[in-house]
């Protein structure tokens, strides 16, 4: 290898100077600082390339400049790199106004792993069938759980077990009642409910087994209240009040009949 | 492993003119302090019920709601009740 040892190297003519031809390579070995600091340089297409690390310093790249993509070597910016604000937790996604926030709706969160719906607040629900808010198409209640239902004076339960299903404003109830004792007295024979009906005609279903004293079975009404009340339905007759003294001790009464809160 | 089983009132809820008392009754299982499971049990309290044995969160509405003349109405509304 041939040496040449000179202080600066100027072009022939003109102002242009070319080292090598192309598909050579010039080397400038370790240790060699290239001081370029004071000149205009016009830096090839593709500066960084994916073999090696090189390092900027004290050198800032302007804005206007960055016109392509710049992918990190291990192609991952961590979320300290990033200035969106909000708060960057397990619960917050990151979006497209550079703001990390709750996902899903506002107000609605999911049950853990359950994956359920849970809204923040316990009277929110969903309207359904429609497309604006509609009260009347807003199901926003749903309960399910057991019942002891109280009886009228002169009554009383050795078994006393009931189930109940709210959804909306409609309760379906279910169960089994034996009667214990009863004073045989003409007063009515009244349930307590879970939930208040919202009137007499609440009641639009009632299947009810019971005893009977002559009549063939037995309805259901509610005293707009948070009872119910029983008609004897009769072959042939009028209906009659369902009272004490239909009842004997060991009579069992099996209920399902729904209602309609108030 | 800590398993627990507690009963809460998990609602007291007023209703209607007569000023019945919904109680919902919670029977909660924790383990480690982490909710396992929760079943309801309701029952309802009119105006001249016996709330002797109620729970004392449970009196304390009841007692607040059931003036005299909340009383003395249910007790009118009953005899009034429609009979065949």
């Amino acid at each position: 290898m041939s040496k040449l040892e000179v202080d600066k190297i100027d072009p022939q003519s003109g102002t242009d100077l070319e080292l090598g031809s192309s598909g050579d390579t010039i080397t400038i070995p370790t240790g060699v600082t290239l001081d370029a600091s004071n000149a205009t340089t016009t830096l090839p297409a593709n500066v960084v390339t994916t073999d090696g690390t090189q390092t900027l310093t004290n050198k800032s790249i302007a804005a206007t400049q960055l016109t392509g993509t710049i992918t990190p070597s291990d192609n991952t910016v961590s979320l300290a790199k990033l200035t969106a604000t909000g708060t960057k937790d397990a619960t917050t996604f990151l979006r497209g106004d550079n703001t990390f926030a709750a996902a899903g709706l506002n107000g609605w969160s999911e049950d853990g792993a359950n994956n359920n719906l849970l809204p923040a607040s316990a009277s929110a629900g969903i309207y359904l069938g429609v497309n604006s808010a509609t009260a009347a198409n807003l199901l926003d209640d749903y309960e399910e759980g057991s019942f002891t239902t109280t009886l009228n004076a002169g009554l009383t339960a050795s078994i006393n077990d009931f189930n109940y299903t709210k959804i909306g404003n409609f309760v379906i109830l279910s169960g089994k009642l034996t009667v214990s004792t009863s004073d045989g007295s003409s007063t009515n024979v009244t349930m307590s409910l879970p939930f208040t009906s919202s009137g007499r005609n609440a009641v639009t279903v009632a299947l009810v087994s019971g005893p009977n004293t002559g009549d063939i079975g037995l309805a259901a009404y509610s005293n707009s209240s948070s009872d119910i009340s029983f008609y004897n339905v009769n072959d042939n007759a009028n209906e009659s009040n369902h009272r004490n003294s239909d009842v004997s001790g060991g009579d069992e009464y099996y209920f399902t009949f729904t209602y309609r809160s108030a | 492993m800590a398993l627990t089983k507690e009963t809460q009132i998990g609602k007291i809820e007023v209703v209607g003119k007569h000023k019945f008392v919904q109680v919902r009754t919670d029977t909660v299982v924790i383990e480690d302090g982490e909710e396992l499971s929760r079943k309801y049990h309701r029952h309802t309290l009119a105006p001249d019920a016996n709330i002797t044995n109620e729970h004392s969160e449970v009196q304390a509405v009841c007692n607040a709601v059931w003036t005299q003349d909340v009383k003395d109405a249910y007790e009118t509304f009953k005899a009034n009740q429609e009979s065949l």
